[in-house]
């Protein structure tokens, strides 16, 4: 019951604003999710004032992707983190569709004064090499990075080839169908770069999430898959799958058997990570505040067993590191596109 | 399989899960028991209630509500005549005659049973065999995938009704919906027009929100809202069915309810059809009844009730282990579990156990919530029947919206309900049905991504569909699907 005691508290702080009776703010709390979309349209209007001090009213971060998964939940331990080191409310909505792009431009187009912040992810140095939104880097202000996701290229148990070396010499006579999470994924362009650097020709097999992409691994429709290596490790463990190596340049504790891709010779670092921002043009002291408060947030106790708890590895990158991450990212997957010929 | 049920019954066991179940089979039955309010209506409009809670207290009120409006269906069907709920159209033929004798109550006091018998059966079928069927579908590759999605699409045939090419029209329209948004293989964009809001293609729950509340809200108003037409007077009394009443629908309750869990298990076919099938076999394997099937008996009430709530487990069969819908409702289930990011298939039996225990126990309980309520309330349950209808439209009318915003809170999706609930108006006023349309939205994709997928596996060879046996089998069974009723009706024009 989190989610619904931080919509419910968006519902009461709206109610109060407008000094609202006992019984409209009941009927904003019963309304849950929908007290957020009110909350959602309000921000814009209630921002005329001076910006100088941050936060001065309730701080929103949005999720671009739906409720209970990765960006959704971490945002929330942020926004709950946040809320117990400053005076006011922190209210995490998710605004979903066009891979993320939606609810990142939402925040990008918001006012820049600190109140509306986003999560964002990969996606965002790739939307316009795919030509899905004409949304990059350049239009946001980056605050910080939060946690890594490392990719894993992951096998059926019992395959044939279960370390790096047997599965390239099967690949080099035979035509492997690597299995993604989704086109244009940041798995599936993860997997691409893998076999790139590898030297190999794979034929990408695109599924309606993880979840079918490793069944179809297990099952032995696909040959192999691109997943978030944390995500599989219990899998992994005691289960249908053998993971070959992890993209990442440290050895990884959910994994103790699985070497790292550099350690077998493919020299690659690549999967998902997530990152919160704020829109362009912010000013410099509030931008400061901000970055003091996530400073807190993510060496708080709270944040830490959360992400302790749920399997997120806690990885940093401040403001300018994530700027200039960002911009190699960004001509990093645009070569990578266009060597795929991925159409969009 | 033991310490699962007893995770999910310490979920479903507190406060506030177990009073959602209770508000879910109280709306359940209001709705239910007023002509024209459908399950899967009362389900798309209250489901943006559900977006903040965790998935499992959520699938409790949708549960709820489901289970409560296919029981109290029933009700006006034996008073007024007239089905609550499009399943309990077969419970008029013998419900009605008793009501008129005078035997309201004791016709209810059956329905309620039977349905309680039904419901637990189904629950019990869905919890056992379930697991079974979804660790044989996780051997399923992107053919057999695209065979069910196929049989699922020619069921069509069985749904539309009185005319079967209106209710192709009707799927190839859903299927047509489905088409926006990213090509899920390639990438491209398709039908998006710049819009980035389409980019995940049109939100089917906003499509379901539009044509089942918003359509029907049309239809109700266009055709004039009457508040005084059917009023019930007849008093009902007594509590608990008589034994010799209950001795008499044991069997029938039984054996229709296993009829029922299969019925509903298929793709499609939902209450309605497993309650007329159900009915109907009742009447042909029973040969003493007295008074005879049409005139009031009893055992002729629990076959069509036992049938169709059996058929709200059964539904839910393929719905979890291969993310196909066994009916309309079992399709705004499906949209419930993706916005909290729970995908459906057979992955879920693997991955959420906790959630689908707390799914097959909670739905239990709430048969037997039904049970108790049913019986304890059956005389205020009439009395429902004369609520006044122009109160009611307005509050959906505005839950349409509301739902359809707060699903991923964009405005942009208020207009898609709009929409479609202007197309599905216009359908339904040229007698469209729009279950095929739900059917088409989400099976296209399905059906889509999963033959392409093949092909492209295949290298462009289409043996990779006849040299699976089982994607032969289910493709050989979507062929009879269609060609039956074809050459039915064929040759009944031949001889007429």
């Amino acid at each position: 019951m989190t989610d619904d005691s931080i919509s419910a508290s968006a519902g009461d702080s709206q109610a109060s604003t407008y000094g609202g009776s006992v019984n409209r703010r009941n009927v904003l709390k019963a309304l849950g999710g929908t007290g957020l979309v009110a909350t959602a349209g309000c921000t814009g209007q209630l921002s005329g004032g001076s910006n100088q001090e941050w936060p001065s009213r309730q701080v929103e971060v949005v999720s671009p992707w739906s409720a209970g998964g990765g960006a959704d939940r971490t945002s929330r331990a942020v926004a709950d983190a946040g809320e117990s080191n400053t005076d006011v409310s922190w209210n995490v909505s998710n605004q979903t569709g066009g891979s993320g792009s939606v609810g990142m431009s939402a925040v990008a187009n918001a006012e820049p004064t600190g109140h509306t912040l986003g999560c964002t992810a990969p996606e965002i140095c790739l939307y316009q090499h795919l030509g899905i939104a004409d949304l990059g880097p350049d239009d946001i202000t980056p605050i910080m990075q939060y946690t890594q996701m490392p990719a894993a290229i992951v096998v059926r148990e019992n395959s044939d080839y279960t370390t790096v070396d047997e599965f390239l010499s099967y690949a080099k006579n035979n035509k492997v169908q690597m299995a993604n999470s989704g086109i244009g994924s940041s798995w599936h362009m993860a997997g691409a770069a893998w076999a790139y650097e590898a030297g190999i020709d794979v034929q990408h097999v695109a599924y309606p999430g993880a979840a079918p992409a490793i069944t179809a691994t297990v099952n032995g429709e696909a040959d192999c898959a691109t997943v978030g290596a944390v995500e599989v490790a219990s899998q992994v463990r005691d289960g249908p799958l053998t993971a070959l190596g992890v993209m990442y340049d440290e050895q990884l504790e959910s994994l103790p058997n699985t070497p790292t891709m550099q350690s077998q010779g493919i020299d690659i670092v690549i999967g998902s990570w997530l990152a919160h921002f704020a829109p362009p043009d912010l000013p410099d002291d509030v931008k400061q505040s901000i970055v003091e408060t996530y400073n807190t947030v993510y060496e708080s106790e709270s944040f830490k067993t959360f992400m302790e708890n749920n399997n997120f590895m806690r990885v940093k990158r401040g403001p300018d590191e994530l700027q200039k991450f960002l911009d190699e990212r960004y001509k990093y997957y645009g070569q990578l596109v266009e060597k795929l010929n991925i159409q969009a | 399989m033991i310490e699962y049920i007893i995770a999910g019954l310490t979920n479903v066991l507190n406060p506030f899960t177990l009073f959602l179940m209770v508000a879910g089979v109280l709306v359940g039955i209001l709705m239910g028991s007023i002509p024209g309010m459908t399950a899967t209506m009362t389900v798309a409009v209250l489901l943006s209630f559900t977006f903040t809670m965790d998935p499992g207290n959520g699938m409790m009120l949708l549960l709820g509500i489901y289970g409560g409006a296919v029981y109290s269906g029933s009700i006006p069907a034996i008073l007024i005549r007239t089905p609550g709920t499009p399943s309990a159209a077969a419970t008029i033929f013998d419900g009605y005659p008793l009501s008129q004798k005078g035997e309201a109550g004791r016709a209810i006091r059956i329905s309620t049973v039977a349905s309680f018998i039904g419901g637990v059966i189904s629950v019990i079928g869905l919890m056992f065999f379930s697991p079974l069927i979804a660790d044989a579908a996780l051997q399923f590759r992107s053919p057999e995938f695209f065979a069910l999605a196929l049989f699922g699409l020619t069921i069509i045939a069985s749904v539309s009704g009185d005319s079967l090419p209106k209710g192709m029209i009707s799927g190839l329209l859903g299927m047509l919906v489905a088409t926006v948004g990213i090509d899920p293989l390639t990438g491209f964009q398709r039908f998006t027009f710049g819009v980035p809001e389409l980019l995940t293609g049109v939100q089917f729950i906003a499509v379901m929100i539009g044509l089942f509340g918003i359509a029907e809200g049309m239809k109700a108003y266009s055709s004039g809202i009457d508040d005084e037409g059917k009023k019930v007077d007849q008093d009902i009394d007594g509590i608990l069915p008589s034994l010799s009443d209950l001795k008499a629908i044991g069997p029938v309750s039984t054996a229709s309810g296993i009829a029922g869990v299969l019925i509903g298990s298929i793709p499609g076919a939902g209450g309605d059809i497993a309650a007329f099938i159900t009915y109907n076999e009742a009447t042909r394997w029973i040969k003493d009844a007295v008074p005879s099937f049409g005139e009031g008996n009893v055992r002729g009430i629990a076959a069509a009730e036992s049938g169709n709530n059996a058929s709200t487990g059964g539904a839910l069969i393929p719905t979890l282990t291969l993310g196909i819908p066994g009916d309309s409702v079992s399709a705004i289930l499906i949209g419930a579990l993706m916005v909290h990011d729970v995908q459906p298939g057979p992955a879920l039996y693997q991955e959420e156990t906790t959630l689908l225990y707390t799914i097959f126990v909670g739905f239990l309980l709430i048969y037997v919530l039904i049970l108790v309520f049913g019986l304890l309330g059956a005389h205020y349950w009439v009395r429902l029947i004369n609520i006044r209808e122009s109160l009611l439209w307005p509050a959906i009318l505005v839950l349409c919206v509301i739902g359809a915003v707060a699903l991923r809170g964009n405005l942009f999706d208020a207009w898609v309900m709009l929409g479609a609930g202007a197309l599905g108006y216009v359908l339904r006023l040229r007698g469209y049905p729009l279950a095929p349309m739900v059917l088409g939205l989400i099976l296209a994709p399905i059906a889509e991504t999963n033959l392409r997928r093949s092909l492209s596996l295949s290298g462009g060879s289409f043996d990779i569909f006849y040299t699976s046996p089982i994607a032969l089998v289910i493709i050989l069974l979507s062929v009879a699907t269609i060609a039956v009723p074809a050459v039915r009706s064929l040759s009944s024009r031949s001889s007429a």
